[in-house]
């Protein structure tokens, strides 16, 4: 026991010594950061070991000690302070007691325990005496990690403590890169240095650095921190911009305002506003009072300045191009560094970009016209707006210097100029200027989506008028303070908490975050890289649809074995009744007795006293019948099982199948945008239209946020904007007239978007005059339709303002060429979707676009017509009905179909397929969308319905005229997609040309049927029959073999047939083949391993024509039947026939 | 090969190293001629084996045989079931699937007009290709490669003996290759890919 006790005491001291010098490491680390929280961590958790581990091996001392230091640690990190000097030696010399203790132990030198714990005791003690004292001192400096909680209990109260840490890490992080910075500025400036590259870029750096605290501090709610960096942001920009020279008495102040910054982060509460004014006003006068020789103390000279400047360069561009050129060298990348092609690349990126921020400049603008009806102070909610505004132009501004667009950048720095003053300088907002600012805003969309569109002098006119505004306004109100907005923003925030104001604010706030984190969590990906990963997933799902026919088969055989299994436990229960009986009875006689073992015999012969009744005893037969019951039982539950597999396979695949589904919903999701992306350019051409017209419009969007794929929207905004143009010019009247027939003078032009099922249905409607029929009438007869124009009711009439080259109007600028609706209908046609128009005279036009939800899979129906399978989009499909007797019309091609009729044709007529004409009675006919009007098609047979991707015709078939492409199924076969309307329009063309009649039969492939009982040979039969390129159909049987024939399914070119087999046998088919409809004449070949002549005469005179015996040469056999079909007068087929084995 | 050598035997004096580099320039100067003269008559006869033996993908069409050059044929193999479409003409048989692209099948015998071969063959096909244009020929029976030598053996131009079933087809052919009894109706693959014929259907 005692042997016991010092092993692992030996092993404890080895164990404590190897945590000393962890403990050493730790304490040192300490010395050097008191406030290390893992290391104090870790110190702690060894103490806390060494105690534990002391106390349980018996060495009371050492437990004390590591006790008593851990209790020390346990306050330290409870406290969350640092440990003082005095504790750390304390410790470090617990810890050098306990390592020479326990060495003291091993070598068995005695130690004096007592004194060692008295020398702790003391040492810690001395501590806890001047812990208050250590815990005050502490506090003095605030440690990092505990400033969240008042931080957050100073910002407002919806930001949280997960939100302001992050921001506090974010923030420190840019704090020291300001801190670098300035060290470089201090470094370099001395004396009035001119603006360098290099110092650009340090001022960049600061710029970039306080701008992310702005930015920040917006988001999380901190609106004094926010308009304090902004402040600082704005002499930055000055300095970046415009500066040309830096002075050195303007650098402390920077370093003053920085530092400010820094304290109003790291504690908020020691900020106060006066002397950050102070600092400001002096940083001010330090950088711009020696920049700018104006001398301007306003923020609104300087904007001033700026704003001449652009006018200046806009004038001549190439000053601008200078300009830009110095800016460039730090910010944009010279022309030179990109290749043509990357200019492309980059250009693409700025316009997806610019898209974006013209949508977000497009909100802003639409809040600020509805608010601002009359002069108002802006309030916070509106200077978020404007905010926002200023940062989408500035950000189109930066993209477009960055790729060489100096137009743009030049224009929209103007504008920029004009926003910064209205958001820092001004506190009135009108009317008149939130309509200038939308003109230049909408002059700026424009610059950027074709840059040649707008002249020069628009854009200059229009930065003046801006730069006019700022001016005037400023004469007004001249600045009192320096910070206008600070204050305000303060004032602001008070009055938040108290008016109602505040829930306006928050609604600010709280899309702003949304937006934030979004942004965050957005990859940009290769649209080409999504396509083809959308791509991928339809064809999974087509690819799964081709488990479902497998499956089907997999059920029949399953049906099939069920009957077979059946049938064999049948046979086994006949055989056991039967004989089984009889054979213990009789048969017993003549069949050994199984004598397995030499004990079954004796026992059979000692049992010899029973009779057989009274004691059963097995021969063979019994044993085989017995097994082959058992056999009979195996298979049904071989049955059973393939059953559970196949429900089980059933499962996983219908489980799939919506995973796939779900796949491909999410993917086609990831390409959806809203409709407003394409909100704010028919917003543009609206306005621009109405404005060049004299007419007043307003457009009206309900539904904005009805999502579609982008390439859809984008497909979709050249027919909006013909929409727009047409219903401007066309539809909507001028002032005058509206108001003499009693419509309000402002006309109203809506864009409904609403999903219906699987389609978004788009109503674009005006409230205009509606559609001439008379004009149209009389222009379509100087078109060249004559007198036909009379007999078209108003349907048709329609019908034609889409056709090419078609316009009422005369040829101007804005519409009237007739190309509009043509592209309207084509470009829809391409989504697959359909256009119809509903008019009203008086009341106006609507356009109801129907496009559907999801581009590439489509679901159609499948029709079979003779061999070949056609697919019908089921979107082009209204309803499916059975027609009675005498609805169809032969005569004038009409149908009635549910109260109406409309006209009719027969898909087989349109596929010019002969002799295939409709079962008259009882005909499917399919009630659908042709251009307008609605058509009745009669079709033969459905197949079924199915999703498939419809694919192109290869390279070689660009347009057949009524196939809109094909799709591949699941087991390879081909689906060709149709266009009913254009089928029947290409039908009637053709049938003016007297065409008709294509070679739509697919040759019927040469069938020969095998029947034979054996299956080896209908499968080496088989064989040689496909070698020969000739289709094989098999009967186990003369029965099946009728019963197929009969069923029609097969019509063989020649049969080959066996004389022995179970049910019927080879003469009683020859005798019934006759009889069954179409057997007749099909020549019959013998094939039997009777060679008798007698079986030959027999089977001749029942009409065999051929007899082979078994095993016949294949050469002979494909003579056979290529004499017998009279193929044999070509010479090739025979070649084939041979070379194909 | 001698600094080889020099490495191999660094005993080897310094004389002899010069005397044995003399003696192989020397013996390298006598053969220079010959071997050029050798490496010119190899390469000659190299590149006439090349360049003269044109490979040539040859199909039977009917009685009739025809070739394209390889390069114009992406692949051969049996035709599968053929969808047929409307309103496209008799000689377009309609599409197939073939590795999942979907092409168009072309039949030579209602192109070139030549009388239809028996329809219950299993017909093959040439996928003939020419610039970015891709569809399948419908042929009766891949024959082989045949290998043309045409300086050699230069091709026949068309005559009404090879018949006159062919006459539709001369357009497109680039000559007669003769073996014996076997013609072989060479065609030209730059006159069929861009005949209006094809072309107008892209």
């Amino acid at each position: 026991m005692s042997q016991n006790k010092n092993d692992f005491l030996a092993g404890y001291i080895e164990e404590v010594q190897a945590y000393v010098p962890t403990m050493r490491a730790a304490i040192g680390e300490l010395r050097a950061n008191p406030r290390q929280r893992d290391t104090l961590e870790e110190l702690h958790r060894l103490a806390h070991i060494i105690r534990g581990a002391s106390s349980m091996v018996g060495i009371g001392v050492l437990s004390r000690i590591a006790g008593r230091m851990e209790d020390t640690l346990e306050q330290a990190l409870e406290g969350r302070r640092g440990l003082a000097e005095e504790a750390l030696d304390a410790m470090d010399a617990t810890v050098a007691r306990i390592g020479s203790y326990c060495q003291d132990l091993q070598q068995g030198v005695p130690v004096d325990e007592a004194q060692l714990t008295d020398l702790a005791e003391a040492d810690f003690k001395g501590l806890d005496a001047n812990a208050d004292e250590m815990s005050l001192l502490d506090s003095m400096e605030e440690p990092i990690f505990d400033q969240a909680l008042p931080f957050a209990e100073f910002s407002d109260s919806e930001s949280d403590d997960e939100l302001t840490a992050a921001f506090q890490t974010e923030a420190e992080e840019h704090l020291e890169a300001l801190h670098q910075a300035i060290q470089v500025l201090e470094s370099q400036v001395t004396g009035t240095v001119p603006m360098n590259g290099e110092l650009r870029e340090t001022v960049r750096q600061i710029r970039r650095s306080v701008h992310t605290i702005k930015g920040a501090a917006s988001v999380i709610g901190l609106a004094d921190l926010a308009a304090y960096a902004h402040l600082v942001e704005d002499v930055l920009d000055w300095l970046y911009e415009t500066a040309g020279s830096v002075e050195q008495r303007a650098v402390p102040h920077l370093a003053d305002a920085l530092d400010l910054l820094a304290i109003m982060i790291l504690n908020p509460a020691l900020f106060d506003e006066q002397r950050a004014q102070t600092v400001l006003a002096a940083l001010q006068t330090a950088c711009m009072g020696a920049g700018t020789s104006l001398a301007a103390h306003e923020d609104g000279e300087e904007i001033d300045v700026l704003s001449e400047a652009v006018l200046d360069a806009l004038a001549s561009p190439a000053d601008t191009a200078d300009m830009l050129e110095d800016g460039a060298t730090t910010g944009a990348m010279p022309d030179s560094l990109f290749s043509d092609e990357e200019k492309q690349l980059l250009y693409e990126g700025f316009l997806e970009e610019a898209e974006e921020h013209l949508q977000q400049l497009h909100a802003s603008m639409q809040i600020l016209t509805v608010e601002i009806d009359k002069r108002v102070i802006l309030d916070a909610g509106q200077k978020e707006e404007v905010r926002k505004i200023r940062r989408a132009v500035h950000t189109i501004k930066g993209a477009s210097a960055v790729i060489g667009l100096r137009d743009i950048s030049a224009y929209a720095h103007g504008v920029e100029d004009f926003l910064d003053w209205l958001y820092a300088g001004s506190r009135h907002l009108d009317p008149e200027t939130v309509e200038i600012l939308t003109n230049a805003l909408d002059c700026l969309g424009l610059l950027v989506e074709s840059p040649e569109s707008v002249p020069m002098d628009r854009r200059t006119d229009l930065l003046r008028r801006l730069l006019a505004i700022s001016r005037e306004n400023k004469l007004e109100e001249p600045l009192v303070e320096n910070l206008p907005d600070l204050s305000e923003a303060s004032a602001v925030a008070d009055a938040t908490s108290l008016t109602g104001s505040a829930d306006r604010e928050a609604d600010a706030a709280a899309p702003l975050q949304v937006a934030a984190s979004e942004a965050s969590r957005t990859i940009r990906i290769n649209q080409n890289q999504l396509d083809v990963l959308i791509n991928l997933a339809n064809e999974l799902l087509v690819g799964i649809s081709g488990f479902d026919q497998n499956m089907g088969l997999f059920k029949k055989a399953l049906e099939e074995m069920e009957l077979t299994s059946r049938r064999l436990k049948d046979i086994a229960l006949e055989l056991e009744t039967k004989f089984e009986v009889k054979a213990l009875d009789q048969l017993s006689r003549h069949f050994v007795h199984i004598d397995k073992t030499v004990a079954d015999l004796k026992a059979s012969q000692s049992f010899s006293e029973f009779d057989a009744l009274e004691l059963d005893r097995y021969t063979q037969l019994n044993l085989i019948i017995r097994s082959l019951n058992e056999s009979a039982i195996d298979v049904a539950a071989i049955h059973t099982n393939l059953g559970g597999v196949y429900s089980g396979i059933g499962g996983d695949i219908g489980r799939q199948h919506r995973v796939i589904r779900e796949l491909q919903v999410q993917m086609m999701r990831t390409r959806l945008s809203p409709m407003a992306t394409l909100s704010s350019r028919l917003n543009r051409t609206l306005r621009d239209v109405a404005s060049r017209l004299g007419k007043r419009v307003r457009l009206v969007i309900e539904g904005e946020r009805v999502e579609l794929d982008r390439m859809v929207w984008e497909k979709l905004a050249d027919p909006f904007m013909h929409l727009v143009r047409n219903a401007i010019h066309h539809g909507i009247e001028s002032p005058e007239e509206r108001q003499a027939c009693g419509k309000p003078a402002l006309a109203t032009v809506t864009l409904a978007g609403r999903r219906e099922g699987n389609h978004l249905v788009i109503r674009f409607s005006d409230d205009g005059r509606g559609l001439d029929f008379a004009a149209i009438r009389e222009k379509a007869r100087r078109f060249g339709l004559g007198h036909a124009v009379d007999q078209m009711d108003e349907e048709q009439l329609t019908e034609l303002i889409f056709y090419p080259g078609f316009s009422t109007k005369t040829i101007s600028e804005i519409s009237g060429r007739g190309v509009g609706m043509d592209v309207v209908r084509a470009n829809i046609k391409e989504l697959q979707g359909s256009v119809t128009v509903e008019t009203g005279a008086g009341a106006g036009t609507t356009f109801v676009l129907r496009v559907p939800l999801t581009l590439g899979v489509v679901r159609a129906l499948l029709v079979k017509v003779g061999e070949v399978t056609y697919g019908i989009a089921l979107n082009d499909i209204k309803d499916i009905h059975r027609l009675e007797q005498g609805s169809i019309s032969f005569a004038d091609k009409t149908c009635h179909i549910a109260g109406e009729t409309v006209p009719w044709h027969s898909l087989t007529g349109l596929l010019g397929i002969a002799g295939l004409d409709p079962d008259e009675d009882h005909s499917l006919v399919l009630n659908m969308l042709a251009d307008g009007r609605t058509i009745g098609l009669s079709i033969p047979q459905i197949t079924g319905q199915k999703e498939i991707v419809i694919k192109g015709l290869g390279t070689h078939l660009r347009s057949v005229a009524g196939v809109s492409g094909a799709a591949v199924m699941g087991d390879g076969s081909i689906v060709p997609v149709l266009d009913i309307p254009e089928l029947a329009q290409a039908a009637s063309r053709a049938k003016h040309r007297a065409i008709a009649s294509f070679n739509l039969e697919i040759p019927r492939a040469f069938t020969v049927m095998i029947v034979d009982d054996s299956i080896s040979i209908r499968r080496v039969m088989s064989r040689l029959v496909v070698a020969n390129g000739w289709a094989p159909v098999e009967a186990k049987d003369g029965l099946d073999a009728v019963e197929q024939l009969e069923m029609a399914e097969v019509r063989p070119d020649c049969i080959v047939l066996d004389i022995e087999m179970p049910r019927m046998n080879g003469f009683e088919f020859l005798a019934k083949l006759p009889h069954v409809p179409g057997g007749k004449d099909i020549p019959v070949v013998m094939l039997t391993s009777r060679t008798s002549a007698k079986h030959q005469e027999k089977a001749m005179q029942l009409g065999a024509r051929a007899f082979l015996n078994k095993p016949c040469k294949d050469e002979e056999f494909v003579d056979t039947v290529l004499r017998l079909t009279g193929q044999s007068d070509t010479p090739v087929p025979e070649a084939e026939g041979r070379t194909a084995r | 090969m001698a600094d080889a050598n020099a490495s191999h035997n660094p005993d080897t004096g310094d004389q002899e190293d010069t005397t044995l580099h003399a003696l192989l320039a020397a013996i390298d100067r006598e053969t220079a001629q010959e071997l050029a003269l050798d490496a010119a008559s190899l390469k000659e006869r190299a590149a006439r084996n090349i360049r003269k033996k044109k490979p040539y993908i040859a199909f039977a069409l009917g009685r009739d045989e025809m070739a394209l050059p390889i390069g114009s044929v992406r692949e051969i193999g049996y035709l599968p079931p053929v969808t047929p479409l409307p309103n496209i003409p008799p000689w377009i048989r309609g599409i197939v699937q073939i590795r999942g692209e979907i092409l168009s099948v072309v039949d030579c015998c209602l192109l070139f007009g030549i009388k239809e071969a028996g329809h219950h063959l299993r017909p093959s096909y040439v996928l003939f290709t020419h610039e970015n244009l891709t569809f399948c020929l419908m042929v009766d029976r891949i024959a082989g490669v045949v290998n043309v030598d045409e300086l050699h053996d230069p091709l026949l131009p068309f005559t009404s003996e090879y018949g006159d079933h062919l006459s539709g087809v001369s357009s497109f052919f680039k000559g007669a290759h003769v073996v014996g009894e076997r013609t072989v109706h060479i065609l030209d693959d730059q006159k069929l890919g861009s005949s209006p014929l094809i072309v107008q259907w892209q």
